[in-house]
């Protein structure tokens, strides 16, 4: 156990520096000289080269690569991201403000991905080459093959625009909530739902669960206690990398409903040139990247011992 | 004796791409209680499937026919769920897929006490006991064990004392030393016997070991693809078979204890549906056998043969 979750910490963690490297060289990809950039923003647009070659000294974009990572790092560690070169705010108190919103957005979607995805695939297996199996089958091919901006502008076409229930956009209550959840987490629920069914359908032929019918155990404690827990092994996989996905995801979806998330200030940033926020954010959704899948790893021990008890590669 | 276990004409058939196999075909057999019987036969005769049949745990879609009488009631579907566990086990042919990967040994084996309300501790102490019973080396280690953790001898052991465990009046054990080694083989099996006296519980050895059958069993009955061909008392196997198959078996087995050699496993002709099952290899084959099946001919001391050159 022991063994197998310190390998991952580390892993996580090398990916954390690897993460922060990366996200520091993004000011060199985006196009243009960041002191020239960082000036504009402070003195206004008619700059002169005094101004630009005061703010490339002052923020040590002179030195050298390394040098300027390592007080960039000095920065990050202690917490400051550095100020937006737009509207001279903090970055830390402008991702910390749109945090929630993107959060919620994620958190939702797998909700309701799950909560549609599981008992649609467990049903599929269940009553394999039923129409209930064909609808749910086609229902998840639908799922993974629609992109999620078509389906967003569907969804506002079809609840907002026809039925006039749910708002075309916005942030606040539940009925904002609903369309870019589904938006966002559909592509999700058909995989989930595919996996689930092929996995439960695999581990039905197993010959531990014949075994536990001829000793006498009951239809409902194999099927939630004997298969689900080695079906769901390699769902939580999927799972897992889902979550990423669905983290990108939101940098679209956000920005068709006017959802104030952490990926609508991302694309701003990239509009405006503002490389502070869009370190930032990047920053933080690399993070929350790997913490995800730290927290897979974690479920997948729990589920399967014998990944639990393994020590070596 | 009264008989435990009476099967009646069964037949299975399996139904692969619109083909359809036969895999058992009208065998009947009939267990005393406390009997201990023994059914041999090369992979492929119907062994697994005939105990199948018996636990109600054929897979979807296979066609059964016949009857299967338990204690004086026949057996319908609803029947199975009740029966098995508490009258009736089948400790399962793969040892190494048989328990579930992912819960460990005493969560698997406190499934099988779920009758009334018992306290922890008692369990517990039920379970130890058990585990001691299949003579596991640190039974008390075991319960926090996961099967990946665990030889294929110990998991043999979990899978017969999770089989014994509420004492059923049948066992059937498919093929219970498979993929052992030889020294772990005879130490399964001395245990088996053991504690199915011990309790005076009726055995089904599923095997294609005949000195097994021979060791562990009062009657032994020799199947061939789909067919019981000889039932005979375990006594007089080893000088008084008769038919063709057991003997072709007798000839090739008894030094090597185990296996069945090459000459008597049949080139995968099809099933003959008429005649005898045996005709395409027998050396004593007559023009008759090929056209009907010969009856199951008793020919004295609860020993029966089906062949055309005794009936
Ligand atoms: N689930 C199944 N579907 C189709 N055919 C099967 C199935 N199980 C067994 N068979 C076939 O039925 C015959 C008898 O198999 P089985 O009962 O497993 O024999 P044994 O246990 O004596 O080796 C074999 O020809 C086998 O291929
Ligand atoms: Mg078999």
């Amino acid at each position: 156990m022991g063994s197998y979750l310190l390998r991952r910490m580390l892993i996580a963690l090398v990916s954390l520096v690897g993460v922060t490297f990366i996200t520091f060289l993004l000011i060199f990809l985006v196009p243009g000289d960041p002191a020239e950039m960082v000036a504009e923003a402070r003195f206004g647009h008619a700059v002169g080269d005094r101004e630009v070659e005061l703010v490339r000294v002052m923020e040590g974009f002179d030195q050298a690569i390394p040098t300027q990572y390592w007080r960039w790092m000095g920065h990050l560690l202690s917490l400051d991201l550095g100020h937006s070169l737009i509207n001279r705010k903090p970055v830390l108190e402008l991702i910390r403000s749109r945090l929630p919103a993107t959060l919620l957005l994620a958190f939702s979607s797998l909700l309701i991905s799950l909560v549609i995805a599981l008992p649609a695939g467990l049903l599929a297996a269940l009553r394999k080459d039923t129409w209930l199996d064909t609808f749910a089958r086609l229902f998840a091919l639908l799922g993974v093959s629609i992109p999620g901006f078509w389906l967003s502008y569907l969804l506002i076409i079809f609840f907002s625009l026809q039925l006039k229930i749910l708002p075309v956009s916005g942030y606040g209550g539940l009925k904002t909530l609903v369309m870019p959840s589904l938006a966002l987490g559909l592509g999700m629920t058909g995989l989930v739902a595919r996996l689930l069914r092929a996995s439960l359908l695999e581990v039905w032929q197993q010959d531990y669960l014949r075994a536990a019918r001829a000793n006498g155990i009951g239809e409902r404690k194999i099927l939630f206690k004997y298969a689900l827990k080695n079906a769901m092994i390699p769902v939580v996989t999927v799972i897992g990398l889902q979550l990423g996905m669905l983290l990108s995801g939101t940098v679209i979806i956000e920005n068709i409903f006017g959802w104030p998330g952490l990926g609508m200030l991302l694309l701003d940033g990239i509009f405006n040139r503002d490389f502070p926020i869009v370190q930032g954010c990047v920053l933080v959704i690399a993070v929350c990247f790997i913490l995800i899948n730290v927290a897979v790893d974690l479920f997948y021990a729990w589920l399967d011992p014998r990944i639990r008890w393994s020590t070596g590669g | 004796m009264s008989a435990l276990l009476q099967i009646d004409r069964l037949s299975v058939i399996y139904h692969i791409n619109g083909y359809a196999l036969p895999a058992l075909q009208e065998v009947d057999l009939h267990l005393a209680a406390g009997e201990k019987l023994g059914l041999v036969g090369e992979s492929g005769a119907g062994k697994t499937t005939l105990a199948g049949a018996v636990m109600g745990l054929l897979p979807r879609g296979a066609t059964v026919k016949g009857k299967i009488i338990f204690k004086g009631k026949i057996l319908s579907p609803a029947h199975f769920a009740r029966l098995r566990g508490r009258e009736m086990v089948l400790i399962p042919q793969n040892v190494y897929n048989s328990l579930n990967p992912v819960l460990s040994i005493g969560q698997q084996m406190e499934d099988l006490q779920i009758e009334g309300k018992i306290p922890r501790e008692k369990r517990q102490a039920t379970m130890l006991n058990l585990l001691q019973k299949v003579r596991l080396p640190r039974p008390q280690a075991v319960p926090g064990s996961y099967p990946h953790q665990l030889s294929g001898g110990m998991k043999q052991r979990v899978l017969l004392a999770m089989g014994l465990s509420r004492s059923p009046s049948l066992v059937l054990a498919d093929e219970p030393t498979k993929g052992l080694d030889p020294v772990r083989r005879m130490g399964i099996l001395s245990l088996v016997r053991e504690l199915v006296d011990r309790n005076g519980q009726s055995l089904v050895l599923i095997t294609h070991d005949l000195n097994a059958a021979v060791y562990l069993c009062d009657t032994v009955a020799l199947m061939y693809r789909g067919q019981l061909v000889e039932i005979i008392p375990a006594s007089r196997l080893l000088t008084a078979g008769l038919h063709p198959y057991t003997r072709a078996l007798l000839a090739a087995a008894p030094e090597r204890g185990l296996g069945i050699p090459a000459r008597v496993d049949g080139p995968p002709s099809p099933f003959p549906l008429h005649g005898c099952p045996y005709s395409p290899l027998c050396e004593l084959c007559l023009p008759a056998c090929r056209k009907e099946k010969p009856p199951l001919f008793p020919v004295g001391h609860g020993h029966l043969v089906r062949c055309g050159q005794i009936a």
